[in-house]
């Protein structure tokens, strides 16, 4: 058996409904995930692969609806030059009357393989795949451990799927479906494609997690990757991650320092990235800002957010600079100019309960946004 | 700002000569002028330069077109006027070869041309400056005192705005006013005004609505997708079940089992049938021997019946005899009792009749006393009889009060007719006679004619018919007849009459008494008495004595009672043995019938042994017999195999089967409902729709939350900023009531003001009393907005920022004592501020005092 190369993908969560958003943005997002079956049969194809893994949570949910099996599964057999080959995850356990049994009852593409059943499948000659599927929520044991126990052909390529985070992750009980470090080795595995983590990670030489080619929440891990993986009997796999993602989201902070000008701090941090309209961005803006700068920078990304597919913000940590020049601009002497001053001091009065300090802080941005306001309907 | 002089061209009425005001004062100016004059005219002349532009085609600024307008000219109007930056003038011309400029009077220099010059009179009334605070003027136009400044006629405006800026520059100005109003319009959108809850049509209800939809749809998908598990569930049970009961090998190994049982029991069956033979013959022998051993035991029961009767038949016979002799004692013994009762009972009789005699002798002894008691009884009532008869008969008794009422009559009647009668005074009657009798000298009274004779000489003397005559004549005759009715002779006869009556009457109740007394039953049935005792007393002779007589019968008495008790008590004792004998015979007679009988059927007593030897030698016999039979029944149960056991394992092992069936075809059906259900929840998609009503729902929670924060956020700032306002509007207004008071004191003694939020006047105190400003009357209302507006003139000035006021045929609606006062006012205020004004009542206006303008025709050009 010589190398065999394949593309190792996880977690496509199809069917996640991304409720919180508004409809259409959540019709796009979903839309975005079907898409990225596409997107991964091209990077097949660009490095040579006939083999697309999916070690795990193909599916978002037991029961998705019928359309959200159906077409992936069309998506699926239109790259007829590929052989799919879905593992059933945590999300979409292969259950007795399941979302799986529905699959086979429905009827699947030719190019398409569910991996429901422990033991080797002959994937290409030689090259044999040993899935650990999940049949129910709760396995409540390492389902690696059975791997040493299937036997292959001497020479054999043995490449394992498997779902579920490392034990390195979870400090989870005994009766835990964490996967212990060393599971690769301890079952004779040349490769071990792993899915449930989000972002494409390493675990060791020959145990990788590939990550959702999709994002679906604002990450701390790097998603939106597929593994192209070489593989051959005895060696280490070469394992190149490769971007897929149309949907970015990003978790961003804004350190705001008093005289630096935050609205435009604000717009180089994605400056140069992909178009906003495919980004999703979770701002946190932190520091000192003056009352005015503050107010600015609201005003400015609450016209921003149209930009963006998605865009919020959160600006209870960032510190208020009240001081005369700011109220002077405000209002010399007149009644705004107390209103602020007295919110002001609400905002940091330590008697009151963060609540309380927090309404004094939306108010004053309120005070501060709407007077703005009216200065400009004056010019 | 002061103004110095206006002047206007061809401005309405004013044409090429035009119209000069000048020489205008720092205090109170008056131009006082007929309505035709066009005062008005001066006044929108004025307005028309300060607030319009020169190049405007304001319909304002057209109306001061001259009308008709021969010379063509164009309006035009120049103001001169101080201000801190030195002394101006202002010219405009309007609608046709239009200017503007500013010349300094002091230096003859030109400020500002065109629209310069427009930038530097907004400038000077502070109309372009926001938040500078005014420098323009105040004006009091005619009748609209009494209105807030029309916006939408742009008049006015300006002067109102200027005014206003200086509130709100105080107040926070403008831009905190808009500040307010837009956060409340926000808030408004999100809250009621009230309650400050979730407004219906609003974002914030509509987010807490949803929240709450979805809640509930939460629900229903999370049972849905609940119910969806466990179908799931249900129908891998039965899937399981059902392979396991239709697996071949189990089947054939349980049909197997049944075969075997059933051929069991047939065998089982085939032997029972042999018993049914042994199991007849047993029963024949029980019934056999019971017969047997029947017979026996009733031949015992017979043969003790048979010994029994013929000892009762011995016993009755010797009763019968004894009670035979008993019965002879007894009539003996009851005859001879029978003869003692009768010779008892006579001798009773003897006794009693002697003791009647003695009773008899005594009764009429009593008889013989008692009679002499009636005697002398029958006597007295006798003569109480007789005296009583003897007594006259009672009368009705004469009226006495009637004889007396007219005995009175009498009197009186004859004391009149005396009184009038004719006097026959006889003074010598020697020889005369009247009536026939000797006449005697004297005085008489005549009742009636009379006739005196003398010799020679007879006299007739006639007397008058008199009524009291006749009244007396009628007197007598009704005294007369009373009397004749009680039949008595004279008044004192009846009187003595009615006391004899009432003796007799008393005299009879005495008898009477008596007599009821001695013969209350009347005298006859005193005598019937006495009769009777005289027949009573008769006494006997040979009388007994009666106690003697009385012990002998009660004796008599005992001894015949006894005698009849013991002829009672042998009478008894005989029909006693009169029944025991006849019951002993009859007991005799039915014994005798019995021993009779059981001998006919029993035989002779000596054959009996025999028949009983022969009936326990049969029982012997059967009992043997059924043992035996017996005993060959229990060797062939003992052989029989257990059929029932047999075949109840049959019965278990075929219903098992039926079961099986059963069940087979009940979780075929099951799995099909179970099947289906899934289908259907299958095609929901339960999981990925709650999915999305779970991420739609923490949206709308969170939107619900966001708009709460920002409903809590709007109210604290509305509160804040309106709280600050409040208290810097005060602040504001306290100098503006402080210079408001001493004109409000000239014209409303001890009233007071205070100014609405547009400082307008809002409600004036006075007498005690508050009311309202737009429920005051028209002129009353006109004054407090001169004062107000005087008021705050009077502020500007005194803030180094003077501004005119011009009233336009104000005070109109003023009487006259209040005109008076207002006039003081308006003096008391100008001495701070320049005042200019313009009215068309000369005479009521003439004791304004101030500066009296002359219109002049305007020769500066």
């Amino acid at each position: 058996m010589g190398a065999f190369r394949f593309v190792h993908t996880a977690d496509w969560q199809l069917g996640k409904p991304f409720g919180r958003f508004p409809a259409e943005r959540a019709a796009q997002l979903r839309a975005a995930r079907i898409d990225a079956i596409g997107r991964i049969a091209g990077v097949a194809r660009d490095h040579g692969a006939g083999h697309v893994v999916v070690a795990g949570d193909v599916w978002d949910c037991e029961q998705p609806l019928p359309e959200t099996i159906a077409q992936p599964l069309d998506a699926m057999a239109s790259a007829s030059d590929l052989v799919w080959w879905l593992l059933p995850g945590n999300h979409d356990p292969a259950a007795r009357g399941g979302l799986w049994d529905r699959m086979r009852e429905r009827g699947l593409p030719s190019n398409v393989r569910c991996l429901c059943a422990a033991g080797p499948v002959e994937a290409a000659p030689g090259a044999y795949l040993l899935p650990a599927p999940w049949v129910s929520k709760n396995p409540g044991r390492d389902l690696t451990e059975d791997f040493a126990g299937h036997s292959t052909p001497d020479g054999a390529l043995r490449l394992g799927l498997a779902h579920g985070g490392t034990t390195e992750f979870r400090q989870d009980t005994e009766q835990s479906a964490a996967i212990a470090a060393g599971a690769a080795s301890r079952g004779g595995l040349d490769y071990l494609a792993l899915g449930d983590w989000h972002g494409h990670k390493r675990v060791d030489a020959r145990t990788w997690f590939a990550g959702t080619p999709e994002p679906d929440s604002f990450p701390r891990n790097e998603p939106g990757y597929v593994l192209v993986v070489e593989a051959a009997p005895g060696r280490e796999p070469v394992v190149t991650p490769v971007a897929v993602a149309q949907y970015h989201w990003s978790r961003d902070t804004l350190d705001l320092t008093e005289g630096l000008d935050p609205v435009a701090r604000f717009e180089a941090l994605h400056e140069g990235g992909p178009e906003r309209r495919f980004r999703l961005a979770k701002l946190t803006v932190t520091g000192t800002a003056r009352l005015h700068d503050r107010a600015a920078l609201l005003s400015h990304l609450e016209g921003r957010t149209a930009s963006y597919a998605h865009l919020d913000w959160d600006v209870e940590g960032l510190r208020t600079l009240i001081e005369a020049d700011g109220l002077d601009r405000l209002d010399r002497e007149g009644s705004l100019r107390q209103a602020a001053e007295r919110l002001h001091a609400r905002s940091i009065n330590a008697q009151l309960g963060e609540a309380d300090r927090g309404t004094a802080r939306l108010a004053l941005d309120m005070l501060v946004t709407l007077a703005a306001d009216t200065v400009a309907a004056d010019a | 700002m002061r103004i110095e002089a206006i002047r206007l061209r061809n401005v309405r009425a004013f044409g090429e000569a035009g119209l000069a005001l000048e020489g205008l004062t720092d205090g109170l100016n008056v131009l006082s002028a007929p309505n035709e004059f066009g005062k008005s005219t001066v006044f929108d002349a004025l307005r028309a330069l300060l607030f319009h532009k020169h190049t405007t085609t304001h319909r304002e600024v057209k109306s001061l077109e001259p009308d008709p307008n021969p010379g063509g000219g164009a309006p035009e109007v120049t103001l001169d006027l101080t201000s801190p930056e030195g002394r101006f003038r202002v010219e405009k011309r309007f609608l046709r070869r239009r200017m503007a400029q500013v010349t300094d009077l002091t230096t003859g220099r030109k400020v500002a041309e065109a629209d310069d010059a427009e930038r530097w009179l907004r400038a000077l009334i502070g109309a372009d400056r926001p938040g500078q605070g005014p420098t323009g003027l105040l004006w009091v136009e005619q009748g609209a005192s009494l209105r807030q400044p029309d916006a939408e006629e742009g008049r006015g405006d300006a002067v109102y705005d200027a005014l206003g800026e200086e509130v709100a520059e105080v107040t926070g100005g403008e831009r905190a006013r808009r500040v307010l109003t837009k956060a409340r319009e926000r808030l408004d959108v999100l809250v009621t005004k009230e309650r400050r809850s979730p407004k219906a049509g609003g974002p914030y209800r509509a987010a807490v609505d949803l929240a709450e939809a979805l809640r509930a749809e939460v629900d229903v998908l999370t049972a849905r997708a609940r119910a969806s598990r466990v179908t799931r569930e249900e129908l891998a049970l039965a899937e399981d079940e059902l392979a396991r009961l239709g697996s071949g090998e189990a089947a054939a190994e349980r049909e197997a089992a049944l075969a075997a049982a059933r051929a069991r029991l047939a065998a089982a069956e085939g032997a029972a049938a042999k018993l049914d033979g042994a199991r007849e013959a047993a029963r024949r022998t029980r019934e056999a021997e019971g017969a047997a051993r029947l017979a026996l035991e009733r031949r015992n029961e017979e043969e003790g019946e048979a010994r029994a009767a013929f000892a009762t038949a011995e016993a009755a016979a010797a009763r019968r005899d004894a009670s035979r002799t008993s019965l002879e004692t007894a009539k003996a013994a009851s005859s001879k009792a029978d003869e003692a009762a009768r010779e008892a009972a006579v001798a009773e009789r003897a006794a009693s009749t002697l003791r009647d005699r003695a009773i008899a002798a005594r009764q009429a002894l009593a008889a013989s006393e008692k009679l002499e008691r009636l005697g002398r009884d029958l006597e007295a009532a006798r003569s109480a009889h007789r005296a009583l008869a003897d007594l006259p008969k009672p009368r009705p008794l004469p009226d006495l009060a009637e004889l007396e009422r007219a005995r009175t009559r009498v009197l009186t009647a004859e004391a009149r007719a005396e009184a009038v009668r004719v006097r026959l005074v006889v003074e010598a009657a020697e020889g005369a006679t009247l009536d026939g009798a000797p006449l005697a000298p004297g005085t008489r009274a005549l009742s009636g004619p009379v006739r005196v004779a003398a010799p020679g000489l007879t006299l007739r003397i006639e007397v008058p018919d008199a009524a009291e005559e006749r009244e007396l004549t009628a007197a007598h005759d009704a005294l007369c007849a009373a009397l004749e009715k009680a039949g008595a002779e004279s008044v004192e006869a009846a009187r003595s009459q009615v006391e004899r009556a009432r003796e007799a009457a008393a005299e009879r109740r005495r008898l009477e008494e008596g007599l009821t007394r001695l013969a209350p039953e009347g005298l006859g049935a005193l005598e019937r008495q006495a009769e009777e005792a005289a027949e009573a007393a008769i006494l006997p002779d040979d009388v007994p004595d009666e106690a003697e007589a009385a012990a002998a019968l009660r004796d008599a008495s005992q001894r015949a009672a006894k005698a009849i008790g013991a002829a009672e008590t042998a009478r008894r004792h005989l029909d006693e043995a009169r029944e025991a004998a006849s019951s002993a015979n009859e007991k005799a007679a039915v014994a005798d019938a019995r021993a009779a009988d059981a001998r006919s059927r029993l035989g002779a007593v000596e054959a009996w042994d025999e028949a009983w030897g022969t009936l326990t030698a049969a029982l012997d016999t059967a009992q043997a017999e059924r043992a035996r039979a017996e005993a060959a029944l229990a060797e062939a149960e003992a052989q029989l195999p257990d059929t029932e056991g047999l075949s109840a394992e049959v019965d278990r092992l075929a219903q098992a089967a039926r079961n099986r069936e059963q069940r087979i075809l009940h979780l075929n059906r099951e799995a099909a409902r179970l099947r289906a259900e899934l289908t259907r929840d299958r095609a929901e998609g339960a999981d990925e729709r709650l999915a999305s009503v779970k991420g739609q729902l923490e949206a709308a929670e969170a939107d619900a939350a966001r708009y709460e924060r920002e409903a809590d956020a709007l109210t604290l700032l509305i509160d804040t900023l309106s709280g600050a306002q409040a208290e810097r509007r005060e602040r504001f207004l306290a100098p503006v009531m402080a210079e408001l008071a001493p004109l409000l004191a000239a014209v409303f003694p001890g009233g007071a003001l205070s100014l609405t939020e547009g400082l307008s006047p809002d409600v004036l105190v006075r007498d005690g009393g508050t009311e309202a400003v737009e429920r005051l009357s028209g002129g009353t209302r006109e004054q407090l907005a001169i004062l107000t507006r005087l008021g705050f003139a009077r502020l500007m000035a005194k803030g180094g920022h003077p501004v005119p006021v011009v009233l336009d045929d104000a005070l109109v609606f003023a009487d006259d004592a209040r005109i008076a006062r207002m006039f003081n006012a308006l003096n008391l205020a100008a001495r701070d501020v320049q005042v200019l004004a313009l009215t068309c009542r000369q005479a009521a206006f003439e004791g304004l005092g101030g500066t009296l303008l002359t219109p002049r025709p305007m020769t500066v050009s």
